[in-house]
């Protein structure tokens, strides 16, 4: 079974760009109870931002990063502001939200390829000199270490925001019941930015990470967001743990069924798992409620 | 809003449309110094878009060489570009608007095998020329008479590729690696044939999907396969990842691609990693002129492989009006009788009854330090 | 004048395909997605028959029909356990993998070298070769769904889908079993996409798993939503509108890689602003 340590690291891999992925996107639906895949059109943003940065600028990789990593916050943000902080002010249905936030993910998406091309392309400037670690028989890159450090870091970072500042608790008092905490004077509209610049950012890091690992195209939001999606399902909706253990969860099916079934089966695998949770266990392994 | 402005409104959108197209209807080019308008459709958008955007860049070099040399009898040629989204439906649209609207008597396109063929029978009722430059699928052999392709049908790549493997390089054991699409099910299909024909045993046959360039799991499974070496039929986002994830994992196999690898991109991404991979190839025979000209245009060591067909063919087209005008079946006619040379795809370049290329001359090539170059055997 | 009349056929098989979603989307209030699932099946149907077996074009539509049929019978039982966005989520899902099956199960479909040399209709020895008596084909098969869609809107069955869209919880209480009436509408909005599925096969005479995909499915969704939900002829009006946007931007003259981006651009613009300030989109009679 020599084939077995590899296959661990590989579903670790993917499991950890999913779990940030779902970090993400749990701390806004948490907030706000609507599925916003517009979220995914930020990913993209954060690894063009840095190609345009870190390749056609020149800058080093580390200050890239950080723009990539702002402004993909600072659009989500802004996109709050223009377009569902006002529909949200109509109280319009979580379906219309969806729907607007579809038009986003795909407006997004077409500008980036207008801008960029929709040519695939690396954000790292060295090939081949890569620091690989060996595990068993198994191997994997420094680029595949640090998207592994980087969810459990912003994992255990966001649990402990949540659970211990003001702002977190603010957040989740949102989470909760949205009438009573602007009745206790917080202020839902300023803290509902605050998510949705933090959980931005955070999809913007897993677009720039995965442009590291293997490459970024415009096309690659969806997806993303998709797997996300079911990870966080999986876990247990607006749970940040729970989407972190379904997003692992969901790397080791795909990786492990693959490993059986032809790897062009992938995709169905994924969606398959994620039907049998809505069907047996909607509120997922950890969910509220 | 009010009911009566509301389809006030929609009547203005659908009449202003029908206006615009009927407007446009009347272009017949006449006589003298109106450009000759040809057409070219391919995947502007969508997963293939760079493909699309990279031949249309080779066309207007193209367009811009044949109109600097005098054009056709004193008539510059002017190329409308119409995106084909890599889908039958909207390739049916351009190609329907080509030859109604701008009324074209040959069309440049189209790149992917199902904009050609969701094409074919419109532009064969139209009895307009269509001359595809990437679409390898066998069924356009038969998809008309007015259908041409300069690009050589797959099964010739995998015969060849099959034959080289397993008699000259004696490798018994393969891992076929291919992606899911149209050009890499029907390399897969005509090598694994092939190959199996001759004896061979396909040990491993994965695909990965176009949107995902991550084959990780693909490559992990050939190193357990046990096979001698990989028969990679990748594009070049594929291949990209593919080969740097084959090389994290340790596998030191030899790689051996189709012509898709000739594209100066993948190997000069991949450095040293890509030392010693093979591919097919119709010798391509980039002229350094074509390659700075395309430098210019979409950056340098970006030729994506049906490019320089792309380019050929608006040469080739260019000739075949210089000597018969510009009526469609005359230059059908006169393409079944082509014989062009020096072009930077396939060099001859003459058509069978088909329409196909008349079988192509591979070569193999052979990688070192980013440069693939002919092996010398 | 030949090109309006190929533009014709296409937005007569979308206004197909748009008036069933509306059945499903506008009148019973379920966000379905997956709608170009059941226009893949009917097209992979019909051409699979014609092609291998020689069948009739109107044989074809008919098994096409029914085959839809019962995987919308079943694809329906797993999503009619979903509510509001989840439905929407699982519909996503079951896209995705009829997608994957489209693309992976090449013994059956041959993957995506698709399925080329559909033969156009024939009947009593007439070939349907012309457009223009294609387009008269369309036209009548999109009457005939015209009907049956009015007829289903302003029967007694059609009162109770408004009523699940409205209230299920409280149409249950009156005793009405709403899964029968999801699972039915369900289906003939799945047959319908059958027809113009069928439809769109033996006219391209070529099909692949590309014309199916998710975005394909998003696409529908757009257009009944800009036309209006719960509107039959707003099907229709949004069909017309969002086949014909794309061809005009066309001539608009953008630079042609910009200009094809452009056209999704606008497709995400339309649904953001139509979600801003008219979400019952042009002539509905209800908003998400």
């Amino acid at each position: 079974m020599e084939i077995l340590p590899q296959l661990i690291l590989n579903s670790v891999i993917a499991g950890s760009i999913y779990a940030l992925l779902a970090l993400g996107f749990n701390l806004i639906f948490g907030t706000v109870k609507f599925f916003d895949l517009g979220y995914g059109a930020l990913t993209t943003v954060g690894g063009y931002v840095v190609f345009w940065f870190g390749k056609k600028l020149g800058l080093p990789t580390i200050p890239s990063v950080i723009i990539g990593v702002l402004v993909a916050g600072v659009l989500g943000f802004i996109i709050y502001k223009l377009v569902y902080q006002k529909l949200r002010e109509r109280r319009a249905s979580s379906m219309i939200l969806l729907v607007a936030s579809l038009g986003v993910l795909t407006l997004v998406q077409a500008i980036i390829a207008m801008i960029f091309s929709s040519q695939f392309q690396t954000l790292s400037r060295s090939a081949g000199t890569r620091h690989l670690f060996h595990i068993g028989t198994g191997v994997i890159t420094d680029v595949q270490v640090i998207i592994f450090a980087s969810s459990i870091i912003i994992m255990v970072g966001l649990g402990l925001l949540l659970k211990f500042t003001t702002l977190g608790k603010a957040i989740r008092a949102i989470g909760d019941d949205e009438e009573v905490s602007k009745v206790v004077g917080i202020n839902t509209t300023k803290i509902i930015g605050y998510v949705f610049f933090i959980g931005s950012a955070i999809a913007g890091l897993a677009g720039i990470l995965v442009g590291f690992d293997t490459g970024i195209e415009p096309v690659m939001g969806l997806n993303l967001l998709l797997k996300g999606v079911i990870a966080a399902i999986i876990g247990g909706v607006g749970n940040v743990y729970g989407g972190v253990a379904g997003a692992f969860l969901l790397g080791f099916v795909e990786n492990f069924g693959i490993w059986k079934i032809a790897a062009e089966w992938k995709d169905a695998i994924a969606f398959g798992v994620l039907i049998l949770f809505l069907l047996f266990k909607p509120n997922g392994l950890f969910g509220r409620k | 809003m009010n009911k009566v402005v509301l389809w006030i409104i929609i009547l203005i959108v659908v009449i202003g449309g029908i206006w615009l197209i009927v407007a446009n209807k009347d272009n017949v080019p006449e006589a003298s110094a109106e450009p000759i308008k040809i057409g070219f459709i391919g995947p502007l958008t969508g997963d293939l878009a760079n493909i699309g955007a990279n031949a249309k860049a080779a066309v207007e070099i193209a367009v811009n060489e044949v109109n600097a040399a005098g054009g056709i009898d004193g008539r510059s040629i002017e190329v409308v570009y119409e995106d084909g989204a890599c889908a039958g439906a909207t390739a049916a649209n351009a190609v329907t608007k080509l030859i109604n609207i701008d009324k074209v008597p040959a069309i440049i396109g189209a790149a992917c095998s199902g904009e050609t063929l969701a094409s074919a029978p419109i532009a064969e009722q139209g009895k307009t020329v269509l001359l595809s430059y990437c679409s390898t699928n066998p069924a356009i052999t038969t998809a008309g008479d007015y259908i041409f392709r300069s690009v050589p049908s797959d099964s010739f790549q995998g015969n060849f590729a099959a034959n080289h493997i397993f008699t000259n390089l004696s490798k018994k054991k393969v891992a076929v690696i291919f992606i899911n699409n149209e050009w890499g099910t029907g390399i897969k299909n005509a090598f694994t044939k092939a190959y199996q024909d001759l004896g061979g045993q396909v040990v491993l046959s994965e695909s990965y999907e176009p949107t995902s360039a991550d084959l990780r799991t693909q490559m992990s499974k050939v190193k357990t396969s046990g096979a001698e070496l990989v028969y990679f039929a990748g594009q070049t986002d594929g291949t990209i990842t593919g080969l740097k994830q084959a090389k994290e994992l340790g596998i030191t196999l030899p790689f051996f691609g189709a012509d898709s690898w000739d594209d100066t991109k993948v190997w000069s991404e991949l450095g040293a990693i890509g030392n010693g991979a093979m591919f097919t190839t119709v010798g391509s025979n980039n002229t350094e002129e074509f390659k700075a000209k395309m430098a210019e245009k979409v950056g340098p060591d970006n030729i994506i492989y049906c490019s320089n067909y792309a380019y050929d063919n608006i040469h080739l087209m260019a000739n075949v009006m210089k000597e018969v005008g510009i009526d469609a079946t005359a230059i059908k006619d006169a393409l079944y009788n082509v014989n062009y040379t020096g072009g930077v795809g396939v060099d001859p370049l003459k058509f069978d009854a088909n329409g196909d290329p008349v079988s192509a001359n591979y070569v193999i090539k052979v990688v070192k330090d980013g440069k693939a170059d002919v092996m010398t055997q | 004048m030949a090109y309006l009349v190929h533009l014709a056929v296409f937005i007569s098989t979308t206004s197909i395909l748009a008036v069933g979603l509306n059945l499903v989307v506008g009148y019973t209030g379920l966000l379905s997605v997956t709608h170009a699932a059941f226009y893949g099946i009917g097209a992979y149907t019909a051409a699979i028959f014609m092609t291998s077996l020689g069948v009739n074009f109107f044989l074809a539509l008919l098994i096409a029909v029914v085959l839809t049929a019962i995987c919308a019978l079943l694809i329906g039982f797993v999503l009619s356990k979903f509510k509001g966005d989840y439905f929407a989520l699982g519909s996503f899902g079951f896209n995705i993998i009829v997608y994957s099956i489209f693309l992976n199960a090449q013994g059956l479909t041959r993957g995506p070298l698709g399925i080329p040399g559909i033969p156009r209709p024939e009947i009593f020895g007439f070939v349907f070769k012309s457009n223009i008596s294609y387009l008269i084909l369309c036209v009548v098969f999109l009457i005939i769904v015209y009907f049956v869609a009015k007829w289903v809107v302003n029967s007694s069955f059609g009162r109770v889908l408004k009523a699940i869209r409205e209230d299920e919880e409280a149409i249950r209480v009156f005793g009405y079993n709403t899964l029968y009436y999801k699972l039915a509408i369900f289906v003939i909005a799945a047959a319908m996409a059958a027809i113009a599925g069928s439809l769109y096969a033996s006219y391209i005479t070529f099909i692949d798993p590309s014309s199916f995909v998710l975005f394909e499915s998003i696409f529908m969704v757009a257009v009944i939503i800009l036309g209006g939900l719960a509107n039959i002829k707003g099907s229709m009006l949004g069909a017309l509108i969002l086949v014909l946007l794309p061809e005009l931007l066309r001539f608009v003259g953008f630079p042609t890689e910009i200009a094809a981006q452009m056209r999704v651009a606008v497709y995400g613009l339309i649904l953001i602003l139509l979600m801003m300030y008219r979400p019952q989109g042009l002539i509905g009679e209800y908003k998400l």
